[in-house]
């Protein structure tokens, strides 16, 4: 009987090791542990059992499943005050087909509070597009035009994926945002 | 060194995570297969001290017919201790997607280097 459900265990194992799809593998460590609950009950120790059942089979599954969902995610901060990144505008569109292209899942962050303790306090935060008030060339700011916006994308020097943003931008040549990096420790804002 | 079927296979679990978590390709992989290690050895301790016909460590059980209660006190914080490195290493996971855009450990080692 306990070789019968060790076997199954390494088979198991075996099954982990060769499977493709991640979710499946870990469908497949919740399975694992129950039948290794069961074993412990076997080498009569019920306490470890019952942690292995609760601990092993609930919780570590879970967290899994909430990080593969959790890093996903693109979180982009809309501190524009207008359409740029409404469904369908230019902004939404760029950034959308860029994130398809990054197999990435989009969260667009609107109303913001005023107080930027909340920008602060979030350090899972990957772009932030901003109405860009200075035109290149010219260091005082001032008040552009609705017809020619321009935009600024900000996200982290460091960030691989921010960088693939910026050739993007200069493949497609958008003329309507420009990025710039925020040097790595520096806040957001 | 006689080593029954039972230990045996126990091993081979142990080694089969061992091999995983050397072959792994994904992040994800590899925090799996550290798991199925962790089980592995905790399934080792207690075979060790068990013997086919002994009962559980519950107090009116006489002592010569339980088993050795002390790898099991032992083992029971391992678990826990597991799920904590567990979180992290899927935390740090979620930082490096973040950072570096790719989970597999060749994209990660060429685009460092």
């Amino acid at each position: 009987m306990r070789i019968a459900f060790l076997s199954f265990l390494l088979l198991i194992v075996l099954a982990i090791i060769f499977s493709k799809s991640t979710i499946r593998a870990i469908i497949m460590l919740c399975v694992f542990s129950i039948i290794s609950s069961l074993m412990y009950y076997l080498y009569q120790a019920p306490d470890v059992a019952m942690a292995e059942l609760a601990i092993g089979a609930a919780i570590v599954p879970l967290i899994y499943v909430i990080s593969i969902t959790r890093q996903k995610k693109y979180i982009v901060i809309d501190n524009t005050k207008d359409r740029f990144l409404d469904q369908g505008m230019a902004g939404y569109m760029f950034l959308s087909h860029f994130c398809k292209k990054q197999n990435l899942d989009m969260v667009i962050m609107r109303e913001i509070p005023e107080d930027e303790s909340f920008l602060f306090s979030r350090k899972d935060i990957d772009l932030i597009v901003e109405r860009d008030t200075r035109m290149p060339g010219t260091s005082a700011s001032y008040h552009v035009k609705p017809t020619d916006r321009r935009y600024l994308f900000k996200g982290s020097r460091s960030s691989y994926i921010f960088n693939d943003l910026q050739k993007q931008l200069q493949i497609e040549s958008c003329t309507f945002a420009r990025a710039v990096s925020i040097e790595e420790g520096e806040t957001h804002d | 060194m006689h080593i029954s079927l039972e230990t045996f296979l126990i091993l081979a679990i142990i080694l089969t995570g061992f091999v995983g978590l050397a072959t792994a390709k994904n992040i994800i992989r590899s925090i799996i297969c550290l798991n199925i290690t962790q089980t592995g050895i905790i399934l080792l301790f207690l075979s060790l001290v068990f013997k086919p016909g002994m009962l559980p460590p519950v107090m009116p059980t006489p002592l010569a017919a339980m088993v050795d209660p002390t790898p099991q006190a032992l083992v029971i914080t391992t678990i826990v201790i597991g799920a904590a490195i567990t979180s992290l290493a899927l935390m740090m996971s979620i930082k490096i997607f973040h950072h570096y855009g790719t989970l597999d450990w060749n994209d990660l080692s060429r685009r460092e280097g």
